[in-house]
């Protein structure tokens, strides 16, 4: 049996809530507030022109929409990819499912500079589209959608792996549509995993910068992420300016993740018999 | 309704799951595919409903054609591990197959609602409508399923081994309630087992099943007592065989030659011949047609007693039922040596390769 949250049968909730918080106090929240110190040495005035300069509102909404676009696009595939690798068995199985891996073990500016290489105007692919995506915000999503893709499948795999195939068909014996079959009976027990999937790639998206300096050409209001602005004014030493950036980045941050993870529904308490 | 089998063939990659299968099935009967594991019976079941396409052959189901589950919407089918819909409440799930039909066949909220009341009723689970699948025990759990398949008004039942994954109390208790159920609904009903008492108890008809082919079809009654094929001796219930051979008119057994009674086979036949526990006496002294046997287990069970025994000719072992009272009349002990003398005997042809040992006495 597994111990529930509440966890009687295991003591030590004082310990490992200590542990739990020193731990994450050290690790995130240390580093987060000299943040927020450091930007406080700043007025209100200084603090407000430096977060409110259309520039910084133009890579900040780069940055929250492209985020947002390759989330949804992570979305859709990822769960295709995830059916794919949970419900059929191919040759060649081990290999993809393996390469699914792949974008969180290269480091993200080998993955940037392979993505320009290929979505440039001569690039492999860029050559037959009859648009620009590198040097572009589609570029961005791009590079955010690679960047991505590994936190959707992984997180919704297992749940697929766990969905009893049967009751699809009992849902057909009952009469449903393939389209009802997966809207009333497949989707809904993986909507947790979905939105933590996407919740991941899309925090990721936010904070990317390796990959998408090189594919996006940085071109100020257009292809400009707040990340890249940030380096930018540290090595102008305007410190008050990259932390400024850098908080309002956080808070949106924050912000956002919040709302998603109190959209996910509240797991159904029931005592299972043997 | 009635339900067609027109010799249906299903092969998964070299495995034959079905070999040209047909069976018809009246309207309200309820009939038992019996089988081994392998031996297609929940390929057929599948079939009837849909799930799988048969590689040749049809089935029609009140005369029509029904080439996909997706084109038809009037089957009721029970899953062996009861295949709820965990995220739904009972009633939703009991609900299911209404809600998904098409808005001018679906009914309205209340009738939806009397319905499902209705079924679960009928299941002895109206108080169960809020709680969640995983609340309830395997048994109400398979009682919901049987509900959901219900709710739909199917014109056929199917149930693949319903009673598989409960303990045995439940599933003695559930035996008898299909049975009633059926009796109540009248719904023509195929379920699928692996228990040949739970196919004796429940069905009007069984079906026999072996490597893809209908081995028996007929009553309980017919299939116990005038099992048409060796295999189905040896499936249902318990038997003894003896291998021997023909010879001058009678079944030579070992040294023991065993008078027949009705048509028998060519003259040097190797045959073997079955009966039933019941149908071998036993007796302290040697008579024509008794072969000679070592009690090796003397068991008693209230009026009932099972000795068994090794045959002295091969040393195959036998099993003989009598009553406590036959047992005491013949006081009986283990290792003595007794003789045994077959009431009945059914012949079949001999097809396992030739033993070294049948050379000592065929000549």
């Amino acid at each position: 049996m597994a111990h529930t949250a509440s966890g009687r049968s295991l003591p030590g909730f004082g310990l490992s809530l200590g542990l739990t918080l020193t731990y994450l106090s050290v690790i995130v929240l240390l580093p987060l507030s000299a943040l927020v110190l450091k930007a406080g040495g700043a007025t209100w005035t200084q603090y407000w022109q430096a977060v409110s300069d259309p520039r910084v509102v133009a890579s900040l909404r780069l940055s929250l929409l492209a985020s947002l676009a390759g989330a949804i696009l992570n979305l859709v595939f990822g769960v295709l990819v995830a059916w794919v690798l949970v419900r059929y068995r191919f040759p060649g199985q081990k290999v993809v499912d393996a390469i699914v891996d792949l974008p969180f073990a290269l480091p993200t500016a080998v993955a940037g500079i392979a993505l320009t290489k290929i979505y440039m105007p001569e690039g492999w692919i860029g050559r037959f589209l009859p648009f620009k995506v590198a040097y572009t915000p589609l570029g961005v999503i791009v590079a955010l959608a690679f960047i991505g893709l590994p936190f959707v499948v992984r997180t919704v795999q297992p749940v697929l792996e766990e969905l009893d195939a049967q009751e699809e068909e009992a849902a057909a014996c009952l009469g449903a549509s393939r389209l009802q079959t997966l809207r009333h009976v497949v989707l809904p027990p993986l909507v947790p995993a979905l939105l933590s999937g996407f919740t991941l790639a899309f925090a990721r998206g936010l904070g990317e910068y390796g990959s998408v300096v090189f594919i996006s050409g940085n071109l100020p209001f257009h292809t400009e992420i707040p990340p890249l602005l940030i380096i930018s004014k540290l090595e102008q030493y305007d410190y008050l300016g990259a932390t400024a950036i850098a908080t309002e980045l956080l808070f949106i941050s924050f912000a956002l993740l919040f709302v998603i993870n109190r959209l996910q529904p509240k797991p159904r308490k029931g005592a299972s018999h043997g | 309704m009635s339900i067609h089998v027109d010799s249906v063939s299903k092969r998964f990659n070299h495995f034959v799951a079905l070999q040209d299968v047909s069976l018809a099935i009246p309207e309200g009967q309820l009939v038992a595919l019996l089988g081994p594991s392998g031996s297609g019976k929940t390929t057929l079941l599948r079939i009837i409903a849909g799930l799988e396409s048969p590689d040749a052959g049809e089935v029609r189901i009140h005369g029509d054609a029904k080439p996909s589950i997706h084109t038809q919407r009037k089957v009721g089918f029970v899953f062996q591990h009861y295949a709820l819909f965990s995220h739904l409440s009972v009633f939703e799930n009991v609900a299911f197959g209404l809600r998904v039909r098409p808005r001018r066949e679906r009914p309205s909220k209340a009738e939806i609602a009397a319905r499902v009341q209705k079924v679960l009723a009928m299941v002895h689970l109206d108080w169960a409508g809020h709680r969640m699948p995983d609340q309830l025990s395997g048994g109400q759990r398979q009682r919901i399923a049987l509900a959901r398949a219900l709710a739909i008004e199917p014109e056929v039942l199917l149930l693949d081994e319903p009673f598989g994954a409960l303990d045995a109390q439940v599933r003695a208790e559930l035996r008898q309630w299909l049975r009633r159920l059926h009796e109540q609904t009248g719904l023509t009903s195929v379920f699928v087992t692996h228990d040949q008492e739970e196919a004796m108890e429940v069905a009007d008809r069984i079906v026999v099943l072996h490597q893809g082919r209908i081995e028996q079809d007929g009553t309980p009654q017919e299939v116990y007592e005038k099992p048409a094929t060796p295999f189905i001796y040896q499936f249902i219930g318990q038997v003894n065989r003896f291998r021997g051979r023909i010879r001058d008119g009678a079944f030579q057994v070992g040294e023991t030659s065993v008078s027949l009674a009705g048509p028998t086979p060519e003259e040097g036949a190797r045959v073997e011949g079955y009966l039933r526990p019941h149908e071998l006496d036993l007796a302290v002294d040697l008579s024509p047609g008794a072969l000679p046997a070592t009690i090796t287990r003397i068991q008693s069970l209230g009026p009932l007693a099972r000795v068994r025994l090794s045959a002295a000719h091969d040393q195959s072992d036998l099993e003989a039922h009598l009553s406590a009272d036959e047992l005491g009349q013949l006081s009986l002990a283990v290792g003595q040596r007794i003789f045994v003398k077959p009431r009945r005997l059914d012949l079949f042809p001999d097809t396992s390769p030739r033993q070294p040992a049948d050379g000592d006495w065929v000549i």
